[in-house]
């Protein structure tokens, strides 16, 4: 009995320091304040983005909008590589790409597609059936399209999935880096 | 030991170091924010590419980061709400700090996008945490300097910190 009650003695003394201590460093006020802050910051954020960055992100035109990328399956997209040899693109970082990739995918990341964007269109013509994947969750595959289109890639397909997927559904995957541009850098 | 106590305490309560310590962090947060705020789309790709989001709300969350990081460096500098903003910057910088430290440990090459969105930038290590867990302390020295004078600001002036 004696131990329940220094323990609850105890308790009650932490609580107090916790409450006095809270009470001192005047926590609450800081919290109102940081809420004001942070409405104030998104409010400002928005009303810019409103004026300033939205009305020019011009639509593509109707010819060249996302819509027109093409939606495929996984088993689409295996069907498309192999009887038309289409070039798989992994937009995921390198890292991720290194783990585990669909088996003679190239990798071209949405994070560095300047960098690898040169080495990329050494390898792959303009007129090549492309299709391109990140995986569930992600938006990387459309970022690398629309690059894509704009550089006048004509045949651009978005599959649904990734490597895991691609794997259960009993088609090939690989590990490590990407072959295509670990010889582009060597030459 | 209470006689080193009370010395780190004058240290981290002293007037002038924190009024250095006040302008630094608001210019780091300011010189950061810049290029978020020009560059809305590529500091959203960065976001997204932490993996923690629903890819739906990355532009909303890096519009709000990127402004935070502003507005709230503009009152630092100022001088206004200190200590408010002190305890605000130090859970962003540790939210920035878990978000690394989770995408390191799943092995993702990740960019910070803390001060730079140039996509040529090295991705982050382990060992160039150590710039986070500095700030994380400096803007956490703001924070707990201000806080130790609020009693006897409010005694002698009144004002608010």
């Amino acid at each position: 009995m004696k131990r329940l009650g220094d323990n609850q003695d105890h308790q009650s003394r932490l609580l107090t320091a916790i409450s006095g201590w809270w009470r001192q460093a005047d926590v609450g006020t800081d919290l109102n304040r940081i809420v004001l802050v942070v409405l104030l910051a998104l409010g400002l954020g928005l009303m810019y983005n409103a004026v300033f960055v939205w009305p020019n992100q011009t639509a593509p035109p109707p010819d060249q909008s996302s819509q027109n990328f093409g939606e495929l399956t996984i088993e689409q997209a295996y069907q498309l590589a192999q009887g038309q040899q289409a070039v798989i693109v992994d937009t995921r970082d390198p890292a991720s790409y290194a783990r585990e990739h669909i088996a003679g995918a190239v990798n071209l990341p949405a994070t560095q597609f300047d960098s690898y964007y040169p080495d990329f269109a050494n390898h792959v013509g303009t007129g090549e059936t492309i299709i391109l994947y990140c995986g569930t969750e992600c938006g990387s595959k459309e970022r690398v399209a629309k690059q894509l289109q704009e550089r006048d890639y004509k045949d651009l397909n978005l599959m649904a999935g990734g490597p895991e997927e691609w794997a259960t559904a009993g088609y090939p995957v690989a590990t490590g880096e990407d072959t295509h541009r670990a010889e582009g850098e060597r030459q | 030991m209470p006689a080193m106590c009370r010395r780190i305490g004058r240290i981290l309560g002293d007037r002038k170091v924190l009024t250095i310590l006040r302008l630094a962090v608001a210019a780091a947060f300011i010189v950061a924010s810049w290029e978020k705020i020009l560059k809305p789309d590529d500091f959203a790709s960065i976001v997204e590419g932490y993996r923690i989001l629903p890819v739906a709300v990355v532009p909303l969350v890096a519009t709000w980061l990127a402004w935070t990081e502003l507005v709230a460096g503009v009152m630092l500098l100022a001088g206004v709400w200190t200590r408010a903003v002190g305890l605000l910057f130090s859970f962003l910088t540790f939210v920035f700090i878990a978000g690394l430290v989770q995408a390191m440990a799943r092995g993702i090459d990740i960019q910070c996008g803390c001060f730079s969105l140039d996509p040529e930038a090295a991705a982050r290590s382990w060992a160039s945490l150590w710039q986070e867990f500095l700030l994380l302390a400096a803007c956490l020295w703001l924070w707990i300097g201000h806080w130790k004078k609020a009693p006897d600001r409010r005694s002698t002036t009144g004002t608010t910190p």
